[in-house]
């Protein structure tokens, strides 16, 4: 089954998720997940968060993103996995990361979209720094 | 012989660049080499070289060592 990251230049968009679910064809599949994450326009000590503007170490983020996946498959039984993420400027509100698992139940998948979303934050070598409406910036910080 | 370093996130803004050459003594261990940089990099943050984490390794002609501050994709 194909397994998949791609690092998007700017925000994630329609056609970009529309392309995911065309590229599951597995014909066993019975349950999709699609997790995505927006860019939150936080007030941080009273400035506004304009945009994110995200870096990578991308052929880091590819070996990185292959060990994960080979991780999430010997613990659960999923079909596909698909990672879009985005690079550069993300206006607040607009889609900066997808995450897609398809597998042939429900429960697995929900279990196996959790974990991966959370090595997805903590083992891939991504940075984002927020920029504030004033034009000064800082370098995010994950929460959980 | 010569290293490639790597900066990303906080540490290219604190270093003012992302990537940078040096020449270090062939045989130097990575821990020596980091035990020098850290006094400059206030920062935490974790290593790899040639895209992997590693704990410990005898530095190669290069090799590209990246800084790599917490990760905050996502």
């Amino acid at each position: 089954m194909m397994n998949e990251i791609k690092l998007i230049q700017g925000a994630i968009n329609s056609t970009h998720i529309g392309e995911i679910y065309e590229n599951d064809k597995s014909n066993n599949t019975g349950a999709q997940i699609l997790f995505t994450g927006k860019v939150r326009p936080d007030i941080i000590n009273g400035k506004i968060v304009s945009s994110i503007e995200f870096t990578a170490y991308e052929p880091m983020v590819e070996e990185q993103f292959k060990i994960l996946v080979e991780g999430i498959k010997r613990k659960f039984d999923v079909f596909s996995i698909t990672l879009l993420h985005s690079l550069g400027n993300v206006p607040a509100n607009d889609l900066c990361m997808a995450v897609f698992v398809s597998s042939e139940h429900r429960e697995v998948t929900y279990r196996a979209s959790k974990v991966l979303v959370e090595k997805i934050k903590s083992d891939l070598p991504i940075w984002g720094k927020e920029i504030f409406e004033t034009g000064e910036h800082q370098w995010k910080v994950n929460k959980m | 012989m010569k290293v490639r370093l790597k900066y990303f996130g906080v540490l290219s803004e604190k270093m003012n660049c992302s990537s940078d050459t040096t020449d270090i003594e062939e045989g130097t261990l990575l821990s020596n080499f980091l035990n020098d940089k850290k006094n400059s990099l206030d920062v935490k943050f974790k290593v790899a070289v040639n895209h992997k984490f590693v704990e410990e390794k005898i530095l190669e002609e290069n090799d590209e060592i990246a800084f790599l501050p917490p990760f905050s994709g996502g």
